[in-house]
């Protein structure tokens, strides 16, 4: 066998070979060994298999569910999963501040365990952006109070240490 | 090596990526949530996809070599294998920095950043196999194979945010994004090709004088130089 | 000083809205410029020489 030959049948061998991987990748059933988070609903129907190891948890921040205790900075919500409020939901509890980006109805992952009293501790949280990037809209501020209030903070980080 | 080629794409690589960077960083709206950070998608988003452009040419060029062989597609293929490497690691980088504020993390085992890390580690090897083998018959072949099995990876990084749930978001289209920031995408992703183009040539012309010093010996391997390819028939006849 | 920081806290939490964080848009931007910069000196340094006179 010429060179030339040998060294098409490698790259026929070769593709086939990346071909059938990727083949097993994309269309086997390894994402489902493969879960990065459960959503409430898998973690509440898996019962007893879920209160073991460290798990994470995926879905929505139900509206209205947040609760931060400031003074013992513990952070109370649920995660559902999906934005209605019938969506069947697990209760976090978080000991640290959240990332910048929570809110209610934002995509969350949170890290941690479940235990029996069904609230889920979370070690760390992780907030889920969506694909879109839009401009803040003119005239349009759903979230109105709590941008002045955030402004308000921002300003007090600027004047000197011991200011009110 | 063109004139264009030497001074021309390196000036339009700098035009057009400083007319992206000041676009993005200066002339786009924040984001409404995440305000000023946004603005690193103009520098991730290009690399990534520059990296994800690199390691395919990689792959045709591996394709290629083995095909029909010759020192310039092997030349090409370390080229686009190397710039893919820098440009993916910068993409990693510059993600991990974007997580952090965003996400709460800079990193996180999730199926797209796991798959990025394989596909890098995978380049490196590729790298690493490129410098250990001697001979450069053998290296071109054998590395010709690792850069086709690797490129598996590509597809599997790029479908990883829809075949999975992963905490990375899944790619954006002009539809989810304000036109005010597809244009400062679209000149920055411009640029980086421009940039892609001359790291790529440039590190081309490094590969192609290392081989043809390796095979000086004549008859030694195969030559694309045609006046030598015709002595050296002339001899055998 | 303390109650300052908690209520810049109790004003982040549920915002939903990033505040500042240029600190890491230039760390990006800085780090793939000083990279690139350093991968063209590597190119430079690795230029072909001699062989390749006609140029």
């Amino acid at each position: 066998m010429t060179p030339v030959n040998r060294n098409r049948l490698i790259a026929l061998g070769a593709l086939l070979f990346a071909g059938a991987g990727l083949g097993f990748i994309a269309f086997g059933n390894i994402g489902d060994n493969l879960v990065y988070y459960w959503s409430p609903s898998e973690l509440l129907s898996n019962g007893d298999k879920a209160y073991t190891a460290t798990i994470r948890l995926g879905g929505v921040v139900q509206p209205g569910s947040i609760q931060w205790n400031e003074g013992h900075t513990t952070l109370d919500f649920r995660v559902a999963d999906g934005p209605n409020a019938d969506a069947k939901s697990v209760h976090v509890r978080s000991l640290e501040t959240p990332p910048q980006m929570f809110r209610e109805k934002i995509g969350v992952v949170v890290e941690g365990t479940y235990d029996k009293s069904g609230v889920f501790t979370s070690n760390r949280l992780m907030v889920n952006h969506s694909n879109e990037y839009r401009a803040p809209k003119e005239g349009e501020e759903p979230r109105k109070w709590q941008d002045t209030l955030a402004e308000g903070a921002t300003t007090a980080t600027a004047t000197p240490p011991g200011a009110p | 090596m063109n004139k264009f080629v030497k001074f021309g794409l390196p000036a339009l690589t700098l035009a057009l990526l400083g007319a992206g960077w000041w676009l993005g960083l200066a002339w786009a709206p924040p984001d409404r949530e995440m305000g000023e950070v946004q603005r690193i998608m103009y520098v991730h988003v290009p690399l990534q996809w520059m990296a994800m452009m690199a390691m395919f040419i990689n792959f045709v060029a591996a394709v290629t070599y083995l095909m029909r062989q010759s020192w310039k597609t092997d030349a090409m293929a370390e080229a686009s294998a190397e710039v893919g490497l820098l440009f993916g690691t910068l993409g990693m980088i510059t993600g991990s920095i974007w997580g952090r504020p965003t996400w709460g993390v800079y990193w996180s085992w999730d199926p797209r950043l796991t798959s990025e890390a394989i596909l890098l580690v995978s380049y490196t090897g590729y790298l690493v196999l490129r410098r250990f083998v001697e001979d450069p018959e053998k290296r071109a072949v054998w590395s010709a194979v690792v850069a086709i099995i690797g490129a598996i990876n590509l597809p599997i990084v790029w479908f990883s945010v829809r075949w999975w749930r992963s905490l990375h978001q899944v790619q954006s289209s002009p539809k989810t994004v304000d036109p005010q920031m597809v244009l400062p995408l679209r000149v920055s992703a411009f640029g980086m090709l421009a940039l892609l183009i001359v790291f790529m040539v440039h590190r081309y012309r490094i590969a192609l004088a290392e081989r043809k010093a390796e095979v000086a010996l004549p008859e030694a391997l195969p030559t694309d130089d045609p006046a030598l390819r015709a002595s050296h028939s002339s001899k055998v006849a | 000083m303390t109650s300052l920081t908690s209520l810049m806290l109790l004003a982040q939490v549920g915002s939903g809205r990033l505040q500042g964080g240029w600190g890491y848009v230039w760390a990006c931007y800085g780090i793939s410029v000083a990279a690139f910069v350093l991968y063209s000196a590597s190119l430079w340094a690795r230029r072909p020489r001699a062989t390749d006179s006609k140029e």
